[in-house]
């Protein structure tokens, strides 16, 4: 006690000191530190849960990426054979109507050829039945101008042995 | 120069014309007077043999024309001669109904015919 008169310090000053300074410090823990504490753990808490959510979009992005590769393949494929099957039925339907085509040209021409055949067999026959006409038609013109009386005598007179028969 | 029998004879044929055309029987009157001539020769039994010439004049044929006929129809043969210069050589026998081309334009029509049959 001496001591502490001596030091200077009051006991009574000091223990109301302490006695403050315990209620401050309660009244810190309480009203300060706890809130405080609980913020960080509420904070570290949604730290925690948006880190998990994030790792968790990730993990559906990449899910998500790889569906969309697998279906972005699969469409490739189903398109790829799309085509391939509309591009055969393509060539097979120009083969088609090449084949077509070709055979209509092939009985045209069979058909124009035949024609032009008929046509100039025609004309051969018209020209060679003209030919014959005016060759029997300029005869007789000749015989008028030429045939004699004595022609005439020697005519009826090889006449007279084909009349029995002719009259028979 | 007409006479009362030969008028006669045309309105006889212009009568006979009139009623085969109502029977629709269309006939000339020369036809009809050559059917009621081969009728009257049928009857008096002649025939008459008509030879066509481009002269006129096919009397080399006569013999050999009038034995053949007599001895085919064993009618007597009445010939009459007649020109037609388009025969230009030849001659044709008419006698009924038929009808024997001996003719140069007849040949020259057979040459034709031949000739555009072949071609």
């Amino acid at each position: 006690m001496e001591l502490l008169n001596a030091l200077g310090i009051d006991l009574g000053v000091l223990i109301s000191q302490l006695i403050n300074y315990g209620i401050l410090l309660v009244a810190l823990t309480v009203l300060l530190y706890r809130p405080i504490l609980k913020l960080l753990d509420e904070r570290k808490d949604r730290i925690a849960k948006s880190m998990e959510d994030s790792k968790k979009i990730e993990h559906q992005l990449k899910e998500m990426e790889t569906s969309r590769k697998a279906a972005m393949k699969e469409l490739d494929q189903k398109s790829s054979a799309l085509l391939a099957e509309a591009k055969k039925q393509a060539d097979t339907s120009r083969s088609e109507l090449m084949k077509a085509a070709e055979q209509e040209v092939s009985a045209l021409l069979e058909r124009g050829k035949k024609q032009l055949e008929d046509e100039k067999r025609k004309m051969v026959a018209d020209l060679e039945k003209t030919v014959a006409k005016v060759t029997v038609a300029l005869a007789g013109k000749i015989l008028e101008r030429e045939f004699t009386p004595a022609d005439q005598s020697r005519l009826l007179s090889s006449l007279q042995k084909d009349i029995p028969a002719l009259i028979q | 120069m007409s006479t009362p029998s030969l008028d006669l004879a045309h309105a006889a044929i212009a009568a006979l014309t009139e009623a085969l055309q109502k029977e629709g029987q269309n006939a000339t009157p020369e036809e009809v007077l050559c059917l009621v001539t081969q009728a009257a020769e049928e009857s008096a039994g002649t025939l008459t043999v008509t030879i066509a010439s481009p002269t006129g004049d096919a009397a080399s044929l006569i013999p050999a024309i009038s034995t053949a006929i007599e001895k085919k129809t064993g009618k007597k043969v009445h010939i009459k001669q007649r020109k037609d210069s388009s025969l230009i050589g030849g001659a044709t026998v008419s006698y009924g109904d038929e009808r024997i081309d001996l003719s140069v334009k007849r040949s020259l029509e057979d040459a034709e015919m031949l000739l555009s049959q072949n071609s």
